[in-house]
């Protein structure tokens, strides 16, 4: 779907016509899907928080500023609320441990079906992503499962280009560390 | 041989963030210098691992829920507790003022006066009597000369 059609789609659900929205969300569910996945960890948490992002959106739809591109302001509207759900997510953690509970047995608790990679180097390598601090994983996804520019990152992130780089390049570098560490401890 | 570039140089050149002149000179480079050769084939590695590792299942059917969910009505919204103490406190207040404004200020509209003979006495030689005259306006009083009839 081209960013003119997303745009005529988007003015169409704006003058009325619910039906518009279902293409739109068709053409971004796998990507935003993914992008839950990589933030929540789990298959169910991905499915539930995506279509939250894509009620949040179509309500939010007023404020979409056609000048931009409809991807990065829907990023934007994923990234913050699946950051959001993390902070909760960190604040029961810490709840359940100051009164002496297992914080694992939280229901969103990463679950065996994220564990779906055979490769146990690929899964170690997950493993390590997924402790990066939040905005170095945020633009790794975005660059390297979205493919978006650094520009299209920045908008998403709303950073300057440059900081978007040195988030990459400073990810890569504390990945890279980590899976040193991994590999050490394993041998 | 041209100088070797940052690497940081290579991450932008590998991420496709650089213009076609830079692009050309780095990949010039590249062919001529083993090191970096090496440098940015360790790289590209890096990053496609990292892309393998993103990789996820096929999405479920998230338009259909989603147009599902638009369609259902919007369940109504219980009023909150604090919402429910402060209606209540404002009605309270509203029915305490009319009843105490009621209470104080009983007295019948329009112009009312109060008319008391105070006394009778005799200016210029006419026998006069003088009224007092309240106002509705608190503190406002006139004092009227008539003749005594």
């Amino acid at each position: 779907m081209k960013n003119t059609d997303i745009k005529l789609s988007v003015s169409r659900c704006l003058n009325g016509d619910k039906e518009s929205y279902s293409p739109v969300v068709r053409h971004f569910q796998q990507r935003i899907y993914d992008l839950c996945f990589h933030y929540l960890g789990t298959l169910q948490d991905a499915e539930d928080a995506a279509a939250e992002i894509f009620i949040k959106a179509y309500r939010a739809l007023g404020s979409f500023n056609p000048r931009y591109a409809f991807s990065t302001w829907l990023y934007r509207i994923a990234s913050n609320h699946c950051i959001g759900i993390l902070r909760r997510q960190k604040r029961e953690k810490e709840y359940l441990l100051e009164q002496g509970s297992n914080p694992s047995k939280l229901k969103h608790s990463a679950a065996p079906d994220t564990v779906f990679f055979e490769d146990t180097k690929k899964t170690a390598f997950r493993n390590a992503l997924e402790t990066l601090p939040i905005q170095y994983r945020t633009a790794l996804m975005l660059k390297y499962h979205q493919d978006l520019s650094y520009k299209e990152i920045a908008e998403t992130m709303d950073l300057p280009v440059n900081t978007v780089g040195s988030l990459i390049l400073r990810g890569k570098k504390d990945l890279k560390e980590k899976i040193r560490d991994q590999e050490k401890e394993a041998s | 041989m041209k100088r070797c570039f940052a690497e940081s140089h290579y991450a932008l050149y590998l991420d496709k963030e650089l213009g076609r002149e830079e692009s050309r000179e780095i990949e010039e480079h590249i062919k001529e210098c083993s090191r970096c050769k090496e440098l940015v084939s360790r790289m590209e590695a890096e990053n496609a691992r990292i892309r393998r590792a993103l990789e996820t299942h096929t999405a479920p059917d998230i338009a259909s829920q989603v147009m599902a969910r638009l369609e259902a009505p919007p369940a109504p919204r219980a009023l909150p507790r604090w919402r429910w103490a402060l209606t209540a406190a404002a009605t309270l207040l509203v029915v305490g003022f009319l009843f105490f404004f009621l209470l104080f200020n009983s007295a019948p509209t329009g112009n009312v006066e109060t008319r008391v003979i105070l006394c009778t006495a005799k200016v210029e030689g006419q026998p006069v009597q003088s009224h007092i005259y309240e106002s509705k306006e608190p503190d406002i009083q006139f004092i009227w000369l008539e003749k005594d009839k």
